[in-house]
């Protein structure tokens, strides 16, 4: 992300949110602080959650709740324009790694990048 | 409610670098030694040119290695390499800090690599390898053995697929230039290659570490949607992830 995404697209105008949480169960706040250094480019905000509470909640926006399988893994770009209301709203474009959905959406770095330039090119 | 979260066997979770923050369990998976290796600075080091010692058995690269992406180089490495002198050609000087990626796929699953190699008083080679996605630092290398331009190294890691102790071996090719090297990153389960980069002498400064402010988010997430909802202007990315 921080290679292929980040640094590629230096644009004020792309914001990233990063959910850190328990994928496996025993992760712990003390490893999301370890892990922003893995993602340092200052449009990040870090977060951590303790449950599973917003893995579900992205299943469906994912098209993972068809599978019922939790949307950690999951990378969502979402255009300008679209807001949370009461659910997590679908992202316009996603991609994820070892999920059930699509190979063609299995994460690539280059294929990443180039949906949110397409994005941004569009603002 | 079932729960799957590695349907792929080889690659149970693996985050590319352009993923996540941890590549585990590509192959390498699930180590448990404490990265207890100590850190040699040789003050001698950076000096010494290699006398290549006597080698055992050199591996032969992959093929593989060809498909390593071409490192960007800044212009000044362009330079020194137009510039390196027929000495340093003939006497290949693999000391120093190193730093570049496995590849297990471009643009999907890499590892970012770091491997320092000094000498110690005698002249022997000895060095230290990181890969910070599997929390590996300064765990020693073994086996350091030079042929010419080749070099063959190795490190022991546990891992969930090759078990406690599994040798990983690092095979490569050193640049004309002294400033690159090529290579496979060879494992029980095959190779896939790697490239390293020569940042400094052995001992130089690595890049500190940036940590980022990290918000705990309360049941529902409402941080989260409220920052989501205050970038409505902007393109947004939003990552669900595993810390380790």
């Amino acid at each position: 992300m921080q290679r292929y995404v980040l640094e590629q697209l230096p644009d004020p105008r792309l914001a990233v949110l990063v959910v850190w949480g328990p994928m496996l169960e025993k992760e712990k706040e003390e490893d999301a602080q370890a892990a922003t250094a893995f993602l340092p480019d200052p449009r990040t905000r870090h977060f951590w959650t303790g449950t599973q509470t917003l893995a579900e909640a992205f299943e469906k926006p994912t098209g993972l709740d068809r599978v019922h399988v939790l949307a950690w893994d999951t990378y969502l770009v979402y255009g300008p324009g679209i807001r949370w209301g009461t659910e997590p709203p679908a992202p316009t474009y996603v991609m994820h790694f070892n999920k059930p959905l699509p190979d063609d959406r299995r994460l690539n770095g280059e294929k990443l990048r180039e949906n949110v330039r397409r994005l941004l090119a569009q603002k | 409610m079932t729960r799957s979260r590695n349907p792929l066997p080889m690659e149970p979770r693996a985050r590319a670098v352009v993923g996540g923050p941890r590549l585990r369990r590509v192959l390498l998976v699930g180590f448990g030694l404490a990265a207890a290796a100590v850190r040699q600075t040789p003050a001698t080091a950076a000096a010494t040119v290699l006398a290549e010692p006597s080698p055992a058995a050199a591996a032969v690269l992959s093929p593989a290695a060809s498909a390593v992406p071409p490192a960007p180089a800044p212009a000044v490495q362009t330079v020194q390499a137009a510039q390196a002198p027929q000495a340093a050609q003939d006497r290949p000087d693999f000391t120093g800090l190193w730093v570049g990626r496995i590849v297990y796929k471009l643009a999907e699953v890499e590892f970012d690599l770091t491997v320092e190699i000094f000498r110690d008083a005698a002249g022997g080679l000895l060095g230290t390898v990181d890969l910070p996605s599997e929390r590996l630092k300064y765990r020693p290398l073994r086996h350091i053995e030079v042929q010419g331009r080749h070099l063959s190294m190795e490190f022991l890691m546990d891992s969930e697929v090759r078990g406690p102790d599994a040798t990983f071996k690092l095979q490569a090719d050193l640049a004309p230039s002294g400033q690159t090297m090529r290579g496979v990153f060879v494992e029980s389960g095959g190779s896939r290659p790697f490239f390293l980069d020569r940042k400094g002498d052995p001992g130089a400064d690595r890049p500190p570490e940036r940590r980022s402010p990290v918000t705990t988010l309360s049941g529902q997430g409402a941080e989260l949607k409220a920052a989501f909802n205050r970038d409505a202007d902007r393109v947004r990315l939003v990552l669900l992830l595993s810390p380790t």
